[in-house]
């Protein structure tokens, strides 16, 4: 098994603003891995350190201590360019422009690999079209991103992460905006895209119920606890999930 | 949009240039008829020395000047609403114009406090020296904005941090107006009604110069702001140092803003307008397309505007300001009708 994350003795936080400039860290040392294909659920209450713990991971800000590898290379030697090709992110974030195309917003993925000029050669257009393909919105290539329905937004982005041609995923809270349905839907998705295409998928979300039936593997974060790994099925029966939820003392 | 829609739409605009030039050199105040005009511009006729003059020295410069503070001030609008993601920023949100009005106001009112009318009466000495100190205050507001820039997080912080500086560039220029004398105020309320025609034909190559080093490096931005179009977070985890980019449209928009502005005075309204009507009419969000649209869709505007500005039985000509919103607010908003339109349908 290829290691494809690998969180080693890693401290995240930030550095509090005002006089003192005190360091917060939000959980003690993580120490985790998610080998290539797979894909894990990362869960835990609001507060937990989600948000911080990706933003770390995708290089958007610093480690207080210790070490992430991506596919074996360390995070601090890489520069945004070499990330943008080893790792996409699938954010919450709006993108409202007007006359962007479903087209030109998957191609956005190809950027990391095109010049100045944008010329993209066939191989670039074939990845576009077979991303699109995957993510199921071949058909409203030519529509733009903003008429369409957050459902559809979300695999549109997920169609731009695969064109960015990454082997390591990450999407933050994919289903925030989904209805049940949906849901449903873009976990079967990227499930199949871990099992057809070997891409490595790390999810955050704090919808339980789904990820609890539809995820092999579950990372918990609360604060001041340490991040825990295992199968769902684990963690209901030791009551990990209940006392990373602070659920213990109900029952 | 088709490549073949794209090329004829570039060609109209192309064609519209050529022809909107051609009357900026024909049509002014003093009738000159065409075939004078083709013999003065094509066989530097020596025999007509009045027209020859009227149309080298003051037709040409001032179409010139036109066309690239038109191109320049909609390429800056249209950086700084990629930048901010916000239709509503144009080339006045960040400060730097309202920079330019306070340097020009410290030196006219000033100047006559302390020396009489010494710039009024000085001709050409007098709007170089309008032009510097516009250019002193431009960049002066640019150079904080940088300094600000690499201090804040958020580019909402650095829009409010603009906007503010624009308030208070135009409160010290409120006061100082309020203790000056009848004839500075004057000086300065023609200042900010812009001109076409305060740069001389020996000043127009270094204009032209100037403008022109901006539009290009603004197309080698193009990659960059589509990036930006996704919002920083996106645009960073496609390999783009967003906080370096930030500064350099900034720096981009700002310079464009302060060299149109030092020779045309506070032109409004372009660069607001343009880039608007760019993206309806070629329906996309591709640079490498908006810009060259912008540019042509700028020039266009701002050589309409000077035309009518000086309309046979108009004495000298009017204040370009006045004629760009005149002519730009009824067109924009026929746009914004038609779009919301054509966007019901679709969806």
């Amino acid at each position: 098994m290829t290691e494809m994350l690998k969180l080693h003795q890693l401290e995240i936080g930030y550095k509090a603003q005002g006089k003192h400039k005190e360091v917060v860290v939000l959980t003690p040392p993580i120490e985790a891995v998610v080998n290539k294909g797979e894909m894990v659920a990362l869960s835990g209450p609001n507060g937990a350190g989600k948000s911080t713990l990706f933003r770390t991971i995708a290089g958007m800000q610093p480690a207080l201590n210790g070490r992430i590898e991506i596919a074996g290379k360390a995070l601090k030697s890489l520069n945004l360019h070499q990330l943008s090709k080893l790792l996409s992110i699938v954010f919450t974030d709006r993108i409202s422009e007007a006359y962007l195309t479903v087209f030109d917003l998957v191609a956005t993925g190809r950027y990391p690999y095109i010049n100045q000029w944008m010329k993209m050669n066939q191989a670039d257009k074939r990845i576009i079209t077979e991303s699109m393909e995957m993510a199921g919105i071949e058909h409203f290539a030519s529509r733009l991103f903003r008429s369409l329905s957050d459902g559809e937004k979300q695999k549109v982005l997920i169609a731009k992460a695969l064109a960015q041609d990454t082997p390591l995923i990450l999407f933050d809270e994919p289903a925030a905006f989904l209805d049940y349905p949906s849901k449903l839907n873009l976990l079967k998705l990227l499930k199949k895209l871990c099992a057809d295409t070997q891409k490595t998928i790390l999810l955050s979300s704090h919808d339980l119920d789904m990820i609890l039936k539809h995820v092999d593997t579950l990372w918990l974060m609360a604060p001041n606890l340490p991040l825990i790994s295992g199968t769902p099925k684990q963690m209901i029966e030791n009551k990990t999930i209940d006392r990373y939820f602070g659920l213990a003392y109900e029952g | 949009m088709s490549n073949k829609r794209l090329v004829i739409i570039f060609l109209l605009i192309g064609l519209g240039i050529v022809l909107l030039m051609m009357a900026n050199i024909l049509w002014g105040s003093v009738l000159i008829e065409p075939q004078k005009v083709i013999q003065i511009l094509f066989f530097s006729d020596k025999s007509f020395v009045g027209e020859s003059l009227i149309i080298w020295d003051y037709r040409i410069p001032q179409m010139l000047v036109a066309v690239f503070a038109g191109a320049g001030l909609a390429v800056a609008g249209l950086l700084l609403q990629t930048l901010f993601r916000n239709p509503l920023a144009d080339p006045s949100i960040l400060g730097i114009s309202s920079g330019a009005s306070l340097g020009v106001a410290l030196l006219l009112f000033l100047s006559g406090r302390y020396a009489g009318s010494l710039i009024s009466s000085l001709g050409w000495i007098g709007n170089l020296g309008i032009s510097l100190a516009a250019m002193a205050g431009a960049v002066a507001v640019l150079f904080f904005l940088m300094a600000a820039s690499s201090r804040v997080n958020h580019i909402v912080s650095l829009l409010i941090i603009g906007i503010m500086i624009a308030y208070l560039a135009g409160s010290i220029t409120g006061l100082l107006r309020f203790y000056s004398r009848k004839e500075d105020i004057q000086a300065f309320v023609i200042w900010g009604m812009g001109t076409f025609s305060g740069v001389s034909r020996a000043q127009i190559p270094y204009f032209v110069t100037a403008i022109s080093i901006g539009l290009i490096f603004s197309v080698f931005m193009s990659k960059s702001l589509n990036l930006l179009l996704l919002g920083e977070r996106y645009a960073e985890n496609l390999g783009l140092n967003t906080h370096l980019i930030t500064r350099l449209v900034i720096l981009l928009a700002g310079y464009l803003t302060a060299v149109i502005t030092a020779y045309a005075g506070p032109i409004a309204f372009i660069g607001l307008a343009v880039p608007h009507i760019a993206r309806n009419l070629f329906k996309t969000s591709n640079h490498l397309v908006l810009i060259p649209a912008s540019i042509g869709t700028g020039i266009i505007l701002a050589l309409v505007c000077n035309l009518i500005a000086r309309l046979p039985g108009i004495e000298g000509s009017l204040p370009i300001n006045a004629v760009t919103s005149l002519i730009g607010a009824p067109f924009v908003i026929a746009v914004m009708l038609r779009q919301h339109r054509s966007n019901s349908l679709v969806s």
